[in-house]
């Protein structure tokens, strides 16, 4: 980014595990700070910035991605706003999805990951400022829905309020495509999954965001098992990563309380049309 | 799972959430200790480019993972780590099945089944 290369071959292998640590420990500390979750800013940071090859990239950013979600839903399950039903119904699409994408993925060329991830990339930026509160109406059961056991209540101030899911079809593609995402890009995709859950299935705010989190974790571990397996994931430079994201999503969940939204949200999306733009560069004219 | 009974809801989402938190730190603190231990015999190593291209097939498939443990002690054990963590939300769906084989809810148990099987044919899975 900005032009920071380090020459990692030169190094010593306590050196680049030093660097990657803290790289990673920026690009926790930034994903969680933007809300955008880890494997969006991990990858770029470490294949731009790091030149780490994509493939051990997106393998380390899934084990990554894994810690922090599993790390985040912990508080999130005890609330009891997340909808365990649903997120266990949706995790049939995207852990195929994750399957699928991984499968797929792995036959692609790097520049079309790369372009890929660029647009990807742009879309969140824009996504960042879309309003996040849709009106609560309370809509009738959909028999589907009803059928699959998805609707239920969240805890608020006046007791436990209902709500009914809808367009469960739908849903289950917008998932299905969250988890060839994260198997294709090493991203948690947890932003199209409240998209899906919040705007198209109809599902209050904060059950969204607590039950995305909840199926971030699984979906990652569903395109990490692959990624073992085809041997991307190197043991050596996973570690350092995993350790520094968690720890830099730690500090920037503990900053995030204090920091001013609207500020916050520009500068993330600079940023991110920064990254989107570099990886768009290069996939198109290749890899230098 | 959410029952009408407010009670039998806590004491289900407090047990995945005590699964979640010990698989975490579990499998961190094994990749830490496996990262110490690969760090204080090849901290001072200078790295092969050659080395990025390939991982070993010992530090690829579970049986060997565990089994390179007792060879090559760091990277096995980070491995290994790295291992339990993917093992994390496992524990987890397979915990929520169990559950629901409890609650006697046919439909939730073949899901549940459904996305345990992807995971473990993900972990499972061999290149060969």
């Amino acid at each position: 980014m900005f032009g920071i290369y380090i020459v990692i071959y030169t190094m010593t292998t306590i050196e680049a595990t030093a660097a990657l640590f803290f790289g990673s420990l920026l690009a926790g500390f930034l994903g969680s700070l933007s809300g955008l979750g880890g494997g969006m800013i991990i990858v770029p940071l470490l294949v731009l910035g790091l030149h780490v090859d994509i493939h051990y990239a997106i393998g380390a950013s899934l084990i990554a991605v894994i810690a922090t979600s599993t790390g985040a839903s912990v508080a999130y399950v005890k609330e009891g706003y997340t909808n365990i039903r649903t997120g266990l119904f949706l995790e049939t699409a995207t852990t195929t999805g994750a399957i699928c994408g991984v499968l797929v993925g792995s036959q692609l060329p790097v520049s079309a990951i790369f372009m890929l991830f660029g647009f990807v990339l742009l879309y969140c930026s824009v996504t960042m400022f879309y309003s996040n509160h849709q009106l609560q109406m309370d809509r009738p059961p959909d028999r589907l829905a009803t059928f699959l056991q998805l609707n239920n209540k969240y805890p608020s101030k006046g007791g436990m309020i209902s709500y009914h899911v809808q367009h469960v079809p739908l849903g289950y593609l917008i998932m299905f495509m969250a988890g060839a995402l994260s198997g294709i890009l090493g991203i948690g995709s947890g932003a199209l999954k409240v998209l899906g859950m919040d705007r198209v299935m109809k599902l209050p705010f904060k059950v969204s965001t607590t039950t995305s989190n909840f199926m971030i974790g699984v979906t990652a571990a569903a395109s990490a098992g692959l990624y073992l397996n085809l041997g991307y994931v190197d043991p050596g430079t996973t570690m350092p990563i995993v350790l520094g994201v968690s720890s830099g999503a730690f500090f920037g969940a503990r900053l995030l309380p204090y920091t001013k939204t609207t500020l916050l949200r520009y500068l993330f999306a600079c940023l991110v049309i920064s990254i989107a733009l570099q990886m768009l560069y290069k996939g198109f004219y290749g890899i230098g | 799972m959410e029952l009408d009974n407010p009670k039998k809801v806590e004491r289900v989402e407090l047990l995945l959430s005590n699964i979640l938190r010990a698989g975490l730190a579990i499998s961190m603190f094994v990749v830490a200790i496996g990262g110490i231990i690969f760090l204080w015999s090849h901290g001072s190593d200078s790295l092969d480019p050659n080395l990025i291209k390939g991982i070993p097939n010992q530090l690829r498939t579970i049986p060997t993972i565990l089994n390179n443990i007792w060879h090559d002690h760091g990277q096995g054990i980070m491995q290994f780590g790295i291992v339990l963590l993917i093992a994390t939300p496992i524990a987890r769906v397979a915990s929520c099945l169990i559950v629901f084989a409890k609650e006697h809810n046919r439909l939730y148990v073949f899901i549940s089944a459904y996305v345990l099987l992807a995971l473990l044919y993900s972990l499972f899975w061999r290149t060969d």
